[in-house]
């Protein structure tokens, strides 16, 4: 046996038949009769993991690299810990803020693995490659706030792959618990260390609870390279009057995908589901957003905006579906797209599914190029051609940026974007004016 | 310093101009009057360059070079303005963001230190004044939820701060009520200069009384058919283009 399915261990029944283990005998059961998913599984058409799936990636040895890839994000007022080779770096990372507890996942499930029943793989459930990382996870974090907490400190979890010469995986987890009536803000960044020649694999899955009146921004940034495999899943549930705001900005990657699922378990919740992309170069980029309306009187809004330039290919791909009995729901998507070049693709289909009458509903998706005035404009105005592109596809992508309620956050991003955009460190500093 | 010569321009293979000759000197200002559909739009375009306009005879120099050679951005930098009849509306680009980076390119081009944020704001400021333009919308995004008289404002503003050589003034009174069109008009004015020429096109003698040029010249049909001085202006209020083209 060779490539990623050689790393599942054999789906025995194992010996202690707690609730974790049968969690990783199902994923590893699944994943064994089922295989990983091919282009004929709809949700996987525009994005071949055929390559993926034949390497035979060895484990990330324990890396140093955490405290580097921290200094080099420079001071963004956050709270931060990093983790790498699937592993949390607490040491470095200091007191947690005030109402904020923050654990290793292994010490948590160790100490008193009840306390996670019910969380760990509630939120996504162990299929493709969320499966794999059931299957294979001996880590990562638990973010705990406390309820009623009003924590003004961004929590930032940074996810540092070190590439080597020989292809590498990584299969962090990461839960976050927003305590009934809490405020907060989490950031998960994904950095790639410099040097190594192969490819490396971060095969992550992130489960958030946000609890009843508790209000959680999300943000999620990927500053992918020619190296970087990321095969993601986020899920969401939602209590009662929940708030929850992603922030996701996905810049390139050899491939970067995203599976998001947000679950309206309790009524009158809202999820503002923002995000940006950029690919160039031979970047491919995929986000799949899932909606489920199971409980009413809940509002999503669901608003990408996608980059695509060089030979890179963008997919997005969202579902919004209101069951029955979620009456009052209001579920919107929108998809925009800019065009940079003939090479470049993008695939998109935002989709709903209603099974409710009593519902409010649109979605909308776009692909077109600069706007030919715009760019007359800013030329008749001595903007050089090059520069006044990049200033116009920067200024389509910051609708979503200048979302991000940090901002220190927003310059960062916008500068990680800019950093990626032709010109793009000529229009760097003179932004925020 | 601008020397059109029998130019000939189509538009989606119609004919707009059809032979339009016109010198301008060093310090002049001249206006161009015409009916709609005279070929007015078309003539400040292809000056500044837009794309869609194909010059099928005929030059136009510009202190003795090929302006029709260069790219939009080129002419610009060497001091060609096109004040629009129509300013763009660009969300997510601040004013004083898109004016710092033309003003620095122009500087760029010229070979002269570019102006940092706060030597920038301050210029800026100082610029501002002279069209009475609110500071409230150099922070707004580009022409975005800008009124008429807001946008044709910030187009002269964009104009003293460029510091052109040639300005090129596209019915820049059109939609104005009289209060602004004085601004606007004071704003040009203070900007004329010797070394400076302007090209003031309007459909309506008004602005005239306002900014009152040496020459002006009567468009029809892609042609000059008339030249005079300022009276022509008022004879064409009086006695119509119809006359005046037949």
């Amino acid at each position: 046996m060779s490539g990623l399915i050689s790393q599942v261990p054999d789906p025995a029944p194992s010996a202690g038949a707690g609730w974790l283990a049968t969690l990783r005998h199902e994923a590893a059961a699944y994943l064994h009769a089922r295989g990983f998913p091919g282009k004929k599984h709809e949700a996987w058409r525009f994005t071949s993991v055929r390559e993926i799936v034949e390497t035979t990636f060895a484990p990330e040895p324990a890396e140093r690299a955490a405290p580097a890839a921290l200094d080099a994000l420079g001071d963004d007022g956050t709270w931060r810990v990093a983790i790498a080779a699937g592993r949390p770096w607490l040491d470095g990372a200091g007191a947690a803020p005030d109402g904020v507890t923050v654990e290793s996942l292994a010490d948590a499930l160790a100490r008193d693995p009840a306390a996670l029943e019910g969380q760990l793989g509630a939120g996504v459930a162990a299929q493709d490659f969320a499966a794999l990382n059931a299957a294979l996870f001996t880590d990562g974090l638990v973010v705990r706030i406390r309820a009623g907490a009003d924590v003004t400190t961004p929590l930032h979890v940074v996810h540092v792959a070190t590439p080597g010469e020989a292809p590498r995986a990584a299969y962090p987890r990461v839960l976050v618990l927003a305590e009934p009536g809490s405020r907060a803000c989490v950031v998960e960044s994904f950095v790639a260390a410099p040097g190594g020649s192969a490819r490396h694999l971060t095969n992550v899955v992130t489960e958030v609870a946000v609890g009843a009146n508790a209000h959680l921004e999300h943000v999620r940034v990927t500053e992918g390279t020619d190296r970087t495999v990321q095969l993601a899943s986020l899920g969401v549930r939602l209590a009662r009057d929940a708030r929850y705001a992603s922030r996701v900005v996905t810049l390139g990657g050899a491939l970067s995908r995203l599976d998001l699922f947000v679950r309206f378990e309790g009524a009158g919740a809202e999820a503002l589901l923002d995000g940006v992309y950029h690919v160039d170069g031979q970047d491919h980029v995929d986000h799949h957003v899932r909606v489920d309306h199971v409980a009413g009187h809940g509002t999503s809004r669901t608003r990408y905006r996608g980059l695509a330039d060089g030979r890179g290919h963008a997919v997005f791909d969202a579902i919004g579906v209101v069951h029955r009995g979620a009456a009052g729901s209001a579920v919107h998507q929108e998809n925009r797209n800019l065009l940079l070049s003939d090479a470049a693709t993008v695939h998109t289909k935002p989709h709903l599914e209603i099974d409710e009458d009593d519902v409010a509903a649109s979605h909308g998706a776009t692909v077109g190029a600069l706007d030919e005035a715009q760019l007359f404009y800013l030329r008749a105005r001595a903007v050089p051609l090059s520069e006044a592109r990049s200033i116009l596809t920067f200024a389509f992508a910051r609708a979503v940026l200048d979302g991000i309620g940090h901002a220190p956050l927003v310059a960062r991003t916008s500068e990680a974007l800019l950093s990626r955009l032709p010109e793009g460190a000529a229009l760097r500093g003179g932004l925020s004016a | 310093m601008l020397k059109i010569e029998n130019l000939h321009v189509r538009v989606g293979g119609t004919e707009i101009l059809k032979g339009l000759s016109l010198e301008l000197g060093a310090g002049e200002v001249h206006a161009i009057m015409g009916p709609n559909g005279s070929g007015k739009s078309t003539l400040s375009y292809v000056l500044a360059g837009r794309d869609g306009y194909e010059v099928t005879e005929g030059r136009v120099l510009y202190d003795g070079v090929d302006l029709l050679a260069l790219a939009p951005e080129e002419r610009a930098a060497k001091g060609v303005f096109l004040a629009f009849q129509y300013p763009v509306e660009i969300p997510g680009v601040s004013n004083v963001y898109f004016l710092k980076a033309a003003v620095n390119a122009v500087r760029k081009a010229r070979g002269e230190k570019e102006l940092d944020a706060i030597e920038f704001m301050r210029f800026a400021r100082e610029k501002a004044k002279l069209v009475a333009l609110d500071a409230e919308l150099l922070k707004r995004a580009v022409n975005s939820g800008f009124s008429g008289g807001e946008k044709k404002r910030n187009e002269v503003f964009q104009m003293a701060a460029l510091e052109p050589r040639l300005a090129i003034l596209d019915e820049t009174d059109s939609g104005l009520d009289i209060d602004a069109l004085r601004i606007v008009s004071d704003g040009v004015n203070a900007l004329r200069g010797p070394d400076r020429a302007m090209l003031v096109i309007t459909h309506y003698q008004r602005l005239l009384d306002y900014i009152v040029p040496d020459r002006v010249h009567v468009l029809v049909d892609g042609r000059i058919v008339r030249s005079g001085d300022k009276t022509l202006a008022g004879e064409l209020e009086a006695r119509g283009y119809a006359e005046l083209g037949g």
